[in-house]
């Protein structure tokens, strides 16, 4: 049961709360450019449902041991070798689909769907879990992507599935971007109002992170190098992943240490090259502190200021009494 | 002057009047993301832009050959993603050979080689059959395409973040694709209805 | 709701509600032309459109469960600004679709008005324009050729004053409400009376509107002849009064509005050169909208560094006055007898710290920090002043 509850809960993840086109912002092209109408939207995703089964599959088997900069290549093999096929079968027996797709059904080759999905889960996971993530993503979005194809063909052309409903009033702006765009938007907040209803600890908020948002678009390359979040911020380490990190440190631990009985005069040239890129790195937050020290000072020490000025004027009465004692006293 | 008229000409047409991610979706994914995470923008903009120059020229080069010319659809389209992959690969060789490279560097090549962003570059230009120096503006157009789309969709996040009134079921990802939904609605103004394809 | 229930209301509701009360004054003109030219045409629109706004914002309200003080007019401003763009010859269908595309898409997401990133009506043009363009501009069923046709086709009004009339008065196709140069223009000057510092954005657009009609004429009868008709074409004179002044999207430095006023004017001249529709002037406005947040980033120019310095001044200066409860209770009274040798310092002490009932700074920080707090027992209204 606990194993059943497990599954459920990552099924329930993976479709729902983290629902990749809703939330995550992953794989907007097709959805947003291709799902005219109900056909050509169930037809994306049938395709999109093949590729991400196919290629975790593949990757959970094989990529396992890559490394992460040619596993990225590798993924991109892989959804060619799904899309190119299909592609020729659709010229084949449905040319005026073909037409419609243009240029954006080779374009899912490179779905950033299909490797953030390997990416995330399926080199990091065995067999099972990989088709359970893929085939519960790959259901979430064609789900979606049915729905706005069924909404835009209502509205924009007056069609479901083709039949003609005989609308007075159509929407044709709906089949550009921004009518995907726009269904899309609502149909987020939708789920979200059904989510926060129903599963109220589950926020979908963490799907897409805004912490970073309103900082400054300009930041230096060489401050960018330390930043610790990559573009997709891809989450829990794994083992493989720690041990690897875990090994760089022995190695830079000796590496310093043969450095230390080695060679120590090197060492203080680089003692002594050191500070100077510390100052220029330690020039920046200084001016920020300062800036915060300025900003606090105006209020805080205003009021430290005015307790230690009562605090006088506390005090200040008991000579002042007797100042005017003395004083009547005269 | 003439190809440097076609060059200026082929950019602002990929960057304003057939804008690649509101007009046409392209990488409007990475656009998204990255506007979320601004202080990535340069370096992204730097190898977006990179490789989609460098895979339009090499494919439009690569067409003048008349035994691919010659060739159908789909396998122009396998030769262009087998380029965009060459070339990747040679950089991220180049990458962790010089090794100065961070590793979150070669995961930003990764990120910035394989979008549909850059795959839709050579796509168009063999679809309009442009030359060399077309081919050359349109790369470096989607590239400064990206940025303004980042940055267009960066201050619409910032205001939404600043926004406290918005109702609980539009905060996050509602409201900022209604928002990302109207910037595409402005673009459109200078395209019209047609979207290239 | 009665003046002292208004005062408690909170502070940006109040600028919003006098914001939209301007905007209805100034609308006079323009929709009594409205009515002059298209009889009960345009008033059957604009009710239209106003009911719309209004029964959408409720609903959307109440299915939401907000409450985003929707009673400050602006549900109505929207609707007369739609629908006055709209030329005589819209169903009633482009009315309602264009107001539920106005607040279900453009206000309800993003929860009050002033917070809106877009100005709402703009949107709706837009979006009605993009579904359907034939519909948009058949603006009559009598002979005539709009000016924004003609610019677009090259042809020129010649210079002749009975020409130059017409164009004054509204006498040639357009929109509804932004035909009669004269009647904005009157709005125009009233906004400038009552709102100096908004109008600033709406006369650098209409700047560059100038700029670039003398630096790059559509037409061939003169440089001045191009001036009037791009000015006086189109919607240009009614995007820049109502839609570059319009709260929820104005920067909020005078030198940002003006630098955004104009770039705003660049954009929509641009996009009446090479853009597809006959009047894109409200795809810019929204490109405009979208810049906002990129005008308040512009450095401050001198006189406003000299501004902020004199504010600077006042808000430190008076030292702070609320005294937490707990330290005045301890303090014991003291009998202040003044004399020769203490009057001076005891005046000082007493200055140092007066207990104030003006702003202080500490009243801001309190503000700042309880927005949130002091909206929730006002945001359960049941005034109904409409």
């Amino acid at each position: 049961m606990s194993e059943k509850n497990s599954t459920f809960k990552r099924i329930r993840n993976s479709a729902v709360i983290k629902n990749p086109l809703l939330f995550e912002a992953i794989g907007l092209c097709p959805v947003v450019a291709i799902t005219l109408s109900l056909r050509l939207a169930v037809f994306l995703a049938i395709v999109t449902a093949i590729e991400l089964i196919v290629c975790e599959v593949l990757s959970s088997l094989l990529l396992k041991n890559i490394r992460r900069h040619w596993r990225v290549a590798l993924y991109v093999l892989f959804g060619v070798g799904v899309i190119f096929p299909i592609m020729g079968l659709v010229n084949r027996f449905f040319p005026d689909m073909s037409i419609n797709f243009g240029v954006y059904l080779p374009l899912m080759a490179v779905n950033s769907l299909v490797a953030l999905h390997c990416e995330r889960v399926a080199v990091k996971n065995d067999l099972k879990n990989s088709l359970i993530d893929a085939i519960a993503a790959s259901m979430s979005y064609g789900a979606v992507a049915i729905i706005t194809g069924l909404i835009r063909e209502f509205l924009a052309s007056g069609t479901i599935g083709g039949i003609d409903l005989g609308l007075e009033v159509t929407f044709p702006a709906l089949l550009t971007p921004f009518g995907g765009l726009l269904i899309i938007g609502f149909l987020a907040a939708v789920f979200k109002a059904v989510i926060n209803a129903k599963y109220p600890d589950a926020s979908p908020d963490r799907a897409f992170d805004t912490s970073e948002v309103t900082r400054s678009v300009r930041g230096s390359l060489k401050e960018l190098m330390k930043d610790e979040l990559d573009p997709y911020s891809f989450g829990t380490e794994t083992a493989f992943v720690r041990i690897r990190k875990e090994k760089r440190a022995e190695k830079n631990i000796e590496k310093t240490q043969e450095v230390n009985l080695a060679e120590p005069q090197k060492e203080k040239k680089e003692k002594v090259k050191k500070p100077k890129k510390s100052k220029k790195v330690a020039e920046a937050p200084k001016r920020e502190l300062r800036v915060r020290q300025t900003e606090e000072r105006t209020y805080l020490d205003d009021f430290s200021d005015m307790l230690s000025e009562l605090e006088e004027y506390k005090n200040r009465p008991e000579e002042a009494e007797t100042q005017e004692k003395d004083g009547d006293g005269q | 002057m003439t190809v440097f008229l076609r060059l200026i000409s082929a950019a602002f047409y990929v960057m304003l009047f057939q804008n690649l991610i509101f007009n046409g979706g392209y990488g409007i994914s990475e656009a998204v993301r990255m506007s979320a995470k601004p202080r990535q923008l340069v370096p992204m903009t730097i190898f977006i832009t990179y490789f989609s120059t460098l895979v339009s020229v090499i494919c439009v080069l690569l067409d003048t050959i008349p035994v691919i010319n010659g060739l159908s659809e789909i396998m122009h389209a396998i030769i262009f993603i087998a380029v965009v992959g060459v070339l990747y690969l040679i950089t991220v060789s180049l990458v962790l050979l010089s090794g100065k490279a961070s590793p979150r560097t070669v995961r930003r090549i990764g990120v910035a080689a394989f979008n549909t962003l850059v795959f839709a570059v050579p796509l168009i230009n063999y679809r309009s059959a442009f030359s060399v120096a077309e081919a050359i503006g349109s790369g470096v157009g989607a590239g400064i395409a990206f940025v303004i789309a980042v940055i267009l969709i960066n201050s619409g996040l910032k205001r939404l973040e600043m926004n406290k009134s918005i109702p609980q079921s539009f905060k996050g990802t509602p409201a900022m694709f209604i928002y990302v939904a109207l910037l595409s609605l402005a673009f459109i103004g200078i395209s019209g209805n047609s979207v290239f394809i | 709701m009665t003046n002292q229930q208004i005062t408690q209301k909170p502070q940006d509701f109040i600028d919003m509600r006098n914001h939209m009360v301007d905007y209805a004054i100034m609308f006079t003109a323009p929709f009594l032309v409205a009515v002059l030219y298209h009889g009960l045409r345009a008033v059957v629109l604009v009710l239209i459109s106003i009911v719309t706004c209004t029964i959408c914002r409720r609903l959307g309200e109440k299915v939401l469960n907000c409450d985003f003080s929707s009673r400050d007019f602006s549900n109505w401003i929207i609707g007369v600004t739609f629908a006055l763009l709209l030329p005589s010859t819209a169903t009633w269908w482009m009315a309602v679709f264009g107001a539920i595309f106005a607040i279900v898409v453009c206000v309800l997401p993003f929860g009050k008005t002033i917070n809106s990133p877009f100005v709402p009506a703009a949107a709706a043009v837009s979006f009605v324009t993009l579904c359907w363009p034939d519909r948009m501009f058949a603006y009559s069923d009598t002979a005539g050729m709009s000016l924004s046709k003609m610019l677009s086709q090259g042809n020129s009004i010649g210079s002749n004053a009975v020409a130059l009339l017409e164009v004054f008065t509204g006498a040639l196709p357009s929109a509804m409400g932004a035909g009669c140069v004269l009647a904005l223009l009157g709005a125009l000057v009233f906004l400038t009376i009552r709102r100096p510092k908004d109008a600033i954005s709406a006369y650098t657009f209409m700047l560059a509107v100038v700029v670039m009609a003398i630096l790059f004429p559509r037409v061939s009868t003169g440089r001045f002849i191009s001036v009037i008709m791009e000015f006086c074409g189109g919607e240009v004179l009614f995007g820049a009064i109502f839609f570059m002044t319009y709260p929820s999207v104005l920067p909020k430095r005078t030198f940002a509005r003006a630098v955004w006023g104009f770039a705003g004017g660049i954009i929509c001249m641009l996009m009446r050169y090479f853009g597809s529709f006959e009047e894109p002037m409200c795809f810019g406005i929204l490109i405009a909208c979208a810049l906002t947040e990129l005008a308040d980033k512009i450095p401050l120019v001198k006189w406003e560094k000299v501004k902020e310095e004199k504010e600077e001044i006042k808000i430190v200066e008076p030292a702070p006055a609320v005294v937490p409860e707990e330290v005045l209770n301890e303090i014991p009274d003291i009998e202040v007898t003044e004399t020769e040798e203490e009057t001076e310092t005891e005046e000082e002490s007493v200055e140092e710290i007066p207990v104030q009932e003006s702003e202080s700074l500490h009243d801001v920080i309190e503000e700042e920090n309880t927005v949130t707090e002091t909206e929730a027992p006002f945001m359960t209204g049941g005034d109904s002043d409409e």
